[in-house]
């Protein structure tokens, strides 16, 4: 409220107050919009949320978020978030349970989501992903995306379709591979491979004993000293630069790099199936205590069931290739053939079909923000870059 | 002699006699109110990393406590080689920069008239107009494999086989490096030739001296100061600042700023707070040593 | 002066390399420009010309109002940096101490933005829970939100971060101001205030101009510490590193960063111009003056 109250006031005194009334008459209502912390991918339907702001009757003042895993720590736990934001989004399965447990996010009533029915089965109540959405049996968020991340590829250099993480690491891609600047995704997707070609003996690639961790580090230590690593990249707009210019041929990376890359210069660049497995994860909005205290319930709970109706995963499937969590995907698109045209839907229905076979690998591990030995993965992530 | 200073106010007593002293007071503290803000928001807090860094690393903050753990982390891991490669690479930076910047300085300072000096320097803070971090993103189709460099010099027949080593390599953290800070060599060496003065050159020139000869005897140890404060300025943040290794650096280009903010990432604050200390520790010696050799307020002579 | 004016080619080749340098720099900022009027935006093989990313610039509210929050913490910084550099830098002239002010006033220079920036937010963090400590033992509650991440927690870390450049800027020209002006004034009666306002400011306008353009530029650019340290509003750099990170930069992002340089090129073009004409006019009535002695 401060903000908002603060931002309008010094607008006035700044420019003049008819040059700010014409400025700010969209966002007349931000008084009580609420304060959502959140990504652009939190977004479908244009630049802006107008589009989510209409869609769900509430007016939301979005603040961006970079969304490194320690951004929500820094500010919620560390700064006072709280007095900053409403709703916030992050991953599940891990950051959840620390919000929660140091009491910067509030438990939730599902009675309150319309759309709480129609959610994906895996996270209901005794479902396989039900805990990424609860700390000690209370659900605490509501899952907005969720991935199988995957290998992509140039399938118009390479002229074959990878199905194995072996490519990645393999010699015909020397100089030209890259993986994720991040020691998480990048050591759980290499132990994932690691334990189902049995090179190396893990147990669990999602949280890792030390000694598992050498052995992932070594692996990879080994091979950029060949120059095997043309890089790590950050961020969308890194992956997707580096896969469109033909920088890399193959990078372990998120389907939405894959899309982007695909979409700049039609390239043939595709996303695998591995046949090991895949880091799999989700992104869920939580509400937070001070949003709660401030009364801005309603709003939260009008947004999260947008976040479940097939509106909003038809639309995220379709631009950024994220996986909707709800059922019904497929006969809302049906239904809709304004929005979707032929083409895009066989593309939407095919990239689905993959998105399930993906989902449904065994060998998969949940990504896991917060493992055990956080330190060790740390230590030997810094040793992978001095190599 | 000052504004401020008393005897001035007692030199005017017949005018202010019923002035209040409490106006004046008030009137000097003003003067002192920038440096206590330096103090309580900058020399403190900066002080206060190296109590932090002793401190015992929790989940998700640190309590209070005495342990080296964080140190011997960064000594004995490693994050040392990292930070001792970005130390070199952020010394080639310096020197490149100072090749390439200082004559410039050197000539804006000797061979323009006055009046056009300082606007010759504006040309240099033209290209900090866009957001650094655009900025650096955009060197990345001048200098990828098939990227403007590449191109042009195999259209040219130069080479057959784009250079790779331009970019996520030391090298391209070297270019971004160069790029980014080259105009403030620029600025110090303008600020440090102010204290040749002009008429040395003509002294030089009767005296039939050589360019290098008068470069390395009269030029260098006048202009000391200046010149070692612009080197320290982009060394420092040749290791300080996280964004150039990140876009421009492959998987090994690593400096402090990166290790710091990593440790962040990890929410290791005790760490962070570490890699800190240590940076300013590095800081403060370099400082020291030039203080001794050049006597750094001499930066500021020409102007006291 | 010296041997430039007597070798004129030399002295055209060096301006020839400074142009070339000044280019060199320039490049990424004119690639962005290049690049905000292609259709298919960054990275893209194919260059087709539009203005269609301008005119989307004003309907993108992320954008607009993250330049509008732009806009208000550099006018802020810069009207509080600002001052604070020229008091330091009168007190600097005054104070036969000089190292500890010169130290505390450059230092921030050499410290890197992200060791700054998190240095300060531990800083702040544990400033608060000392003053809820405090204020729970007074048994008040008005000190709690002083330190709390927000708007002014942004412009401390942003004054640090810009007021090396003003002093430096400001001492500058101040260094050509005599002061035995003032002690003239003072002479003549005038108080410690009309004498600097007066006699001494017109005479540093210059510099302390600059010094105000530098902050502004200097906040409007400026990410790790702001993102760090700043509250529920976003600037243009943190959208523009949030949509790099997680969807891509807009097209309408570059459009705003060309729109923004050229600006910035404007203004800086127009001082140029202006200062070369009045000196112009300064030099030639100089000269006219100066005429029957210069005339060997």
């Amino acid at each position: 409220m401060r903000q908002t109250e603060f931002n309008r006031r010094q607008m006035m005194a700044l420019m003049g107050a008819g040059a700010a009334a014409s400025a700010m008459g969209t966002r007349a209502t931000a008084m009580e919009a609420l304060k959502l912390w959140a990504p652009g991918i939190a977004k479908v339907g244009g630049s802006d949320w107008t589009a989510m702001e209409t869609q769900s009757g509430v007016s939301i003042a979005n603040i961006a978020k970079s969304a490194r895993a320690d951004e929500a720590i820094q500010k919620m736990v560390v700064g006072d978030g709280n007095a900053l934001y409403d709703a916030m989004t992050d991953n599940g399965g891990g950051m959840e349970d620390a919000l929660a447990s140091q009491g910067a996010i509030v438990e939730l009533d599902p009675s309150r989501i319309p759309n709480w029915s129609n959610m994906l089965a895996t996270y209901q109540e005794g479902g396989e992903n039900a805990d990424t959405i609860r700390h000690d049996g209370k659900v605490v968020a509501v899952p907005y995306i969720s991935n199988a991340d995957s290998l992509a590829f140039n399938h118009g250099v390479i002229g074959e379709e990878l199905t194995s993480w072996e490519a990645l690491f393999d010699s015909q891609f020397r100089g030209r591979a890259a993986m994720q600047n991040d020691y998480g995704p990048t050591l759980t997707n290499t132990a994932i491979y690691l334990k189902q070609s049995g090179k190396g003996s893990i147990d669990n690639p999602s949280d890792m004993s030390e000694d598992e961790v050498r052995q992932v580090a070594e692996f990879l230590i080994d091979l950029k000293k060949k120059g095997h690593f043309r890089t790590f990249w950050d961020g969308v707009q890194n992956g997707s630069d580096l896969l469109s210019s033909e920088e890399v041929l193959v990078s372990s990376c998120w389907e939405v790099i894959q899309i982007f890359a695909a979409r700049k210069n039609g390239d043939d660049i595709r996303y695998g199936s591995m046949k090991e497995g895949h880091q799999s994860w989700n992104n869920v909005v939580m509400l937070t205590k001070g949003g709660q205290e401030r009364g801005m319930e309603d709003a939260f709970y009008k947004l999260a069931n947008l976040y479940l109706d097939p509106w909003f995963g038809s639309r995220t499937l379709a631009g950024l290739g994220f996986t909707p969590q709800m059922n019904g995907v497929g006969d809302y698109i049906e239904a809709n053939p304004g929005d979707f045209d032929d083409d895009t839907k066989s593309v939407l229905s095919e990239r689905l079909t993959r998105k399930e076979e993906r989902l449904a690998n065994p060998g998969n591990a949940w990504q896991n923000v917060f493992p055990t030995n956080i330190r060790a993965y740390q230590d030997w992530w810094a040793r992978v870059q001095a190599a | 002699m000052s504004v401020m200073s008393p005897q001035g106010f007692d030199g005017l007593a017949p005018v202010k006699a019923t002035a209040p002293p409490l106006r004046e007071r008030l009137a000097r503290g003003i003067f002192y109110l920038p440096i206590i803000f330096m103090v309580l928001f900058f020399a403190l807090p900066m002080a206060l990393t190296v109590v932090f860094s002793v401190f015992e690393r929790t989940m998700f903050w640190m309590e209070p406590g005495f342990t080296l753990f964080s140190y011997e982390n960064f000594f004995f891991s490693a994050r040392l080689t990292n930070f001792l490669d970005s130390m070199k690479y952020s010394a080639i930076a310096v020197a490149i920069c100072f090749v390439l910047g200082f004559p410039i300085a050197v000539f804006i300072r000797k061979s323009l008239p006055q009046v056009a000096q300082h606007r010759v320097i504006l040309l240099f803070i033209l290209p900090f107009m866009v957001s650094e971090i655009i900025r650096v993103f955009a060197l990345r189709p001048v200098l990828q494999r098939n990227g403007l460099v590449n191109t042009t010099l195999q259209d040219w027949g130069v080479i057959n086989e784009p250079i790779t080593a331009l970019l996520y390599t030391h090298t391209g953290v070297v270019i971004g490096e160069v790029l980014s800070f080259l105009p403030f060599i620029v600025f110090s060496g303008f600020l440090a030739m102010e204290a040749v003065p002009k008429h040395i050159f003509e002294i030089c020139d009767d005296l039939g001296v050589g360019t290098w000869r008068k470069f390395r005897d009269v030029i260098l140890p006048l202009a000391a100061p200046g010149i070692f404060a612009g080197s320290v300025f982009i060394f420092v943040n040749g290791l300080g600042v996280a964004l150039l290794p990140n876009i421009l650096g492959g998987a090994g280009a690593v400096n402090a700023g990166l290790i710091a903010t990593q440790a962040i990432t990890a929410l290791d604050f005790p760490l962070a707070m570490a890699v800190s200390a240590i940076m300013m520790a590095t800081l403060m010696g370099l400082l020291y040593i030039g203080h001794r050799l050049f006597d750094l307020t001499k930066i500021l002579t020409p102007l006291n | 002066m010296t041997d430039d004016f007597a070798n004129p080619w030399l002295y055209r080749l060096k301006w020839a390399y400074m142009l070339l340098i000044v280019t060199t720099l320039m490049a990424p900022v004119m690639y962005v420009m290049y690049i905000s009027f292609n259709a298919n935006g960054f990275g893209a093989n194919e260059y087709v010309f539009t203005w269609e990313w301008y005119g989307l610039i004003f309907q993108d509210q992320l954008l607009l109002g993250a330049l509008r929050w732009t806009l208000s913490l550099a006018v802020v910084v810069t009207l509080i940096a600002v001052p604070m550099a020229l008091v330091s830098a009168k007190l600097y002239k005054q104070s036969t101490n000089k190292l500890p002010i010169v130290f505390l006033m450059l230092a921030p220079l050499f410290v890197p933005p992200d060791i700054l920036g998190s240095a300060l937010l531990v800083f702040f963090k544990n400033l608060n829970l000392t003053f809820a400590w405090f204020g729970d033992l007074l048994g008040v509650s008005f000190m709690d939100g002083w330190f709390q991440l927000g708007f002014s927690t942004a412009v401390i870390g942003l004054i640090i971060y810009t007021i090396p450049y003003s002093f430096i800027v400001i001492l500058i020209t101040m260094g050509r101001y005599r002061s035995e002006q003032t002690e003239a004034a003072r002479a003549c009666g005038a108080d410690g205030w009309r004498a600097f306002w007066d006699i001494e400011f017109p005479q540093i306008r210059a510099g302390v101009f600059s010094a105000c353009s530098f902050t502004v530029i200097l906040c409007f650019n400026e990410y790790t510490r702001t993102s760090l340290l700043k509250g529920g509003f976003d600037t243009f750099t943190t959208v523009l590193i949030s949509q790099m990170l997680n969807t891509g930069m807009s097209p309408q992002s570059y459009a705003m960063s060309s729109l923004v340089s050229f600006i910035a090129i404007a203004v800086i073009g127009s001082i140029i111009v202006f200062t070369m004409i009045r000196s112009d006019s300064l030099s030639r009535t100089a000269r006219a003056k100066a005429a029957p002695v210069m005339s060997t």
